[in-house]
């Protein structure tokens, strides 16, 4: 990638974080990895996933371990500060895809799908 | 939200849109770009090439179409018969490999930018009506 391409890059970046959209979903990514109690929840959920799976590896069923990982994704689920991203996380991906509009327009092809691709 | 707030919102998005405008030129100017639109006119304008591809395309689409995937070797062998003339096709090598290298780009560009956002633009702005095609 040459420079001219990364400044342009680097000025619509900027030009991103002038906009309320990302200026909020930021915000909101920042409480969410902020807060110790969710994260630590998130901690146990993660490690409960990887606990049954092991179990699962060596065929033996954990009832009680899955009980609580639903328990605690039904909790992360409703949690507030998760909403939060969801409904900013919403309103940012409407002003990015009108971006990826203007890049594809340029291009004459749709730049987020090609990249997104398997290649 | 007043008329003046209004206004200002309005106008640092349109100096977004701008910026996104440029940034799709600034791809346009790129190498790995007008290779990619050479390639593709050298493909357009050769019959032999698109009949190689129209028929691989074809036999990829019936085998999908006949029993969801599951094929006999015949057919197998068949197809990769007809994979490997498209790559020992000189036009349609080259335009698959100038497609590889944009999408390359693309891909480089969307990290840079995704790693300052701390989030994947592409994967972010991809309309929803977006597929795997």
């Amino acid at each position: 990638m040459d420079v001219q391409l990364k400044n342009i890059a680097d000025d619509f970046v900027k030009k991103l974080f002038s906009i309320e959209e990302v200026i909020d979903y930021s915000d909101a990514i920042e409480k969410y990895n902020q807060d110790s109690n969710l994260q630590s929840k998130i901690n146990r959920y993660n490690y409960l996933v990887e606990e049954t799976q092991k179990n699962q590896k060596h065929g033996n069923s954990s009832p009680e371990l899955v009980k609580e990982i639903n328990s605690i994704a039904a909790e992360l689920q409703f949690h507030p500060l998760y909403k939060e991203i969801i409904d900013k996380q919403i309103k940012l991906k409407e002003l990015l895809r009108k971006c990826n509009d203007e890049i594809s327009s340029a291009l004459g092809m749709d730049y987020a799908r090609l990249t997104t691709s398997a290649s | 939200m007043d008329e003046n707030n209004i206004a200002l919102v309005e106008e640092i998005k349109n100096k977004l849109f701008d910026s996104s405008k440029e940034l799709g030129a600034a791809i346009v100017n790129s190498a790995e770009f007008n290779g990619y639109v050479n390639a593709r006119k050298n493909f357009v304008s050769n019959d032999e090439a698109k009949k190689i591809l129209l028929s691989y395309s074809q036999m990829v689409r019936k085998l999908n179409e006949s029993n969801n995937g599951t094929s006999s070797n015949n057919i197998i062998e068949e197809l990769d018969q007809k994979k490997k003339q498209m790559y020992e096709n000189s036009i349609l090598k080259a335009y698959f490999n100038a497609e590889e290298e944009l999408v390359k780009l693309f891909k480089e560009l969307n990290l840079y930018i995704s790693t300052k956002l701390n989030f994947d633009f592409a994967s972010f702005s991809k309309s929803q009506n977006s597929c795997c095609s």
